[in-house]
């Protein structure tokens, strides 16, 4: 179940892709690789093996960058989007697909996921729509959504994928 | 806008098109080299520079062009040229460029409009249309962007006619299944 929470107005999401952009990603995903012990992992790690995905370092088109507030963008943008939709989400950050890259069918399976308490998750579209920008998380689809509108997940682990079909690299905030 | 035209499954079936595909092994891989090749082997002015338009776009954008591929299967050549037949029936059109595509997973063919090199001459004999047809169950993280649209969790058998026949369009597949659609360019009876 994904829920549209309203469109966050109050800060300027040109500006802040553009600072982000003027930087380089703390790091370029998938960060865990085959061997960590993340709960979940082996699972959508044996399904992209099936399917015959491979990451840019293998040769495929697998790779998104990441970006952390505290690093790459400020902290004050995180307490300012918690502030306007009621939130006090921590983990936090924007997700950057460069057209033909990929962000395969997944879940966030994190270091720390065994003492996880289940949560929600939030998205939000901060780049105005662009031919080619898609996002799919459970059953739904998203294209074309207005800037700055933010979905609400039931779930944090809900399956969800990005690519970029388009012209122009794609900004994604994730929080949870 | 790409418009629903109707539904082929009871007419028309798709499993059976997909499993020839599936274990053909002479399908048309296409890449950005074969098409460059065949272009500029066979084309010339405009529909020369149409080629290397989309190219053009596709590099600009920054696109690793090995990245790009995709397999295109044909009626009467992959299977059976009935299936053709059925729908230009169904959609009252004489058949033109008929073929279905398959996109893997983690593979897009980016924005792009069909380049058709014998469009001038099939215009001369009357207008064009194109539709499309989702041939397969609908696959998680399988997806077809046409003109303003994203066509995703279509039920199997759909048909969508094209607002232009060179309406930009791009085919792109985040799943676990390969992605096949009919495409039918023709010229309407009517």
């Amino acid at each position: 179940m994904i829920k549209n929470i309203g469109i966050c107005d109050i800060l300027n999401w040109d500006k802040i892709i553009e600072d982000v952009s003027n930087t380089k990603p703390e790091y370029v995903g998938p960060s865990h690789k085959r061997g960590d012990a993340v709960p979940g992992l082996d699972e959508i790690l044996d399904m992209w093996n099936a399917a015959g995905y491979q990451t840019v370092a293998q040769g495929g088109t697998v790779a998104w960058d990441m970006f952390i507030p505290g690093k790459q963008f400020d902290q004050s943008i995180v307490d300012q989007w918690n502030d306007w939709y009621g939130l006090d989400c921590k983990n936090v950050w924007i997700s950057r697909i460069w057209p033909g890259r990929f962000a395969p069918i997944h879940w966030d399976a994190h270091d720390n996921e065994a003492n996880i308490p289940e949560c929600k998750r939030y998205h939000t579209h901060i780049g105005k729509p662009q031919w080619g920008h898609i996002f799919i998380a459970g059953d739904q689809a998203f294209y074309n959504v207005e800037q700055g509108t933010t979905y609400e997940w039931e779930n944090r682990k809900l399956w969800h994928a990005g690519t970029n079909c388009g012209t122009t690299p794609k900004y994604i905030w994730n929080a949870w | 806008m790409p418009r629903y035209f109707g539904n082929t499954k009871d007419t028309i079936d798709w499993n059976e098109v997909i499993t020839l595909c599936q274990v053909s092994t002479t399908g048309d891989r296409n890449t950005v080299t074969s098409v460059v090749d065949r272009s500029e082997a066979g084309a010339d002015g405009s529909l020369l520079n149409s080629y290397r338009d989309v190219i053009g776009t596709w590099e600009n954008a920054g696109y690793d062009l090995k990245d790009i591929y995709w397999y295109d299967y044909y009626p009467g050549e992959h299977f059976n040229i009935e299936v053709q037949n059925k729908f230009a029936e169904l959609v009252n059109a004489q058949p033109l460029r008929v073929f279905v595509s398959q996109v893997d997973p983690g593979r897009n063919v980016p924005y792009h409009w069909d380049v058709e090199d014998k469009e001038e001459e099939w215009l001369k004999e009357g207008k064009l249309k194109r539709w499309v047809c989702f041939i397969d169950k609908p696959r998680w993280g399988s997806a077809l962007i046409l003109e303003n649209k994203c066509l995703y969790d279509i039920e199997q058998g759909s048909i969508f006619e094209w607002d232009n026949y060179r309406s930009h369009h791009a085919g792109t597949n985040m799943g676990t299944y390969k992605q096949y659609l009919f495409h039918f360019l023709g010229r309407p009876n009517d």
